[in-house]
């Protein structure tokens, strides 16, 4: 894998902390979130208006997705899995700007898939207890500990491998035709900007989310 | 040494068969499922959707060698 792209460097405790493109890509997608939230969640009424209608519908469908796959009593994770859509989303279909999606960067997925597997231990302890936690590794017999935690460990790594390599794919099958047409790329390549863009993209998010989802529900009740 | 590695990437695409079947598989069954019980659809879809993913992995790893492979050229 090529080296990332160090646009500058900030000092840090005596390192110098490189910023690559995909950092700042990713700043600007929160500050875009944020900016947005705010101003969307600003003066809601009783009854909604334009954008309150398409914010709620929004909230609605991630809800009812939720409730489908997790259950009743899961619904604290709305928002976490509301902000992975968004987020993964913006990410996977910058492409159409120009840049290149942060998400083609293993650090990103690996980032992302850390946090869902750090969320998906702290909830099964929470649920459980320490203790409990651990005994739910022999489960269920004994001699199959060691795969047990091997399933555990490969999921983020699995999850996040196939979030980069489909990025990947597709802004390498972009890239190559961009240089294939060289000086006559008009109108061509937008349909592979819709496919690989736009529906892998959503596709991949979709898969990224789901998983998070049945993996949190399935740990905690094992 | 540079065509070899040329070679062993070829090789690794075909991994990506693994991938094709599965999936192949899995939406057909999926298909049919839903022509058997048209108001499941909603929930044979997300598993579906779940199969596909699982079996997609393989053909990306086999891809992820591909590429490392490429890079070393």
């Amino acid at each position: 894998m090529e080296e990332a792209k160090i646009l500058f460097e900030i000092p840090l405790f005596g390192y110098n902390i490189g910023i690559s493109e995909s950092i700042v890509i990713q700043w600007v997608i929160m500050i875009i979130l944020i900016v947005l939230s705010i101003v969307l969640t600003s003066n809601l009424k009783k009854v909604p208006d334009k954008k309150q209608t398409v914010v709620e519908m929004f909230v609605n469908t991630v809800q009812k997705v939720v409730r489908e796959n997790m259950g009743e009593s899961y619904l604290g994770f709305v928002p976490f899995i509301g902000t992975l859509v968004l987020f993964i989303l913006l990410m996977n279909i910058f492409g159409l700007f120009g840049f290149e999606p942060p998400t083609r960067e293993y650090a990103v997925t690996i980032g992302l898939a850390a946090i869902t597997f750090i969320i998906i231990q702290a909830y099964a302890i929470k649920k459980h207890g320490l203790l409990e936690y651990f005994i739910g590794f022999t489960k269920p017999i004994v001699p199959l500990l060691p795969i047990n935690i091997m399933e555990r460990v490969m999921l983020p790594v699995s999850l996040s491998l196939r979030l980069f390599g489909n990025i990947t794919a597709g802004a390498v099958i972009m890239g190559l035709i961009y240089e294939g047409l060289g000086k006559f790329a008009f109108a061509i390549p937008v349909p592979f900007h819709f496919y690989f863009d736009l529906f892998d993209g959503t596709i991949q998010m979709v898969i990224f989310v789901m998983l998070t989802m049945v993996n949190i529900k399935l740990i905690a009740e094992h | 040494m540079n065509g070899l590695i040329a070679i062993g990437a070829g090789i690794a695409a075909l991994g990506c068969i693994g991938g094709g079947i599965g999936i192949g598989n899995a939406t057909g069954k999926a298909v049919e499922a839903i022509g058997r019980q048209p108001e499941a659809s909603g929930k044979i879809s997300s598993s579906m959707i779940l199969g596909l993913a699982l079996a997609e992995a393989t053909a990306i790893y086999a891809f992820l060698i591909g590429l490392l492979l490429v890079f070393k050229l």
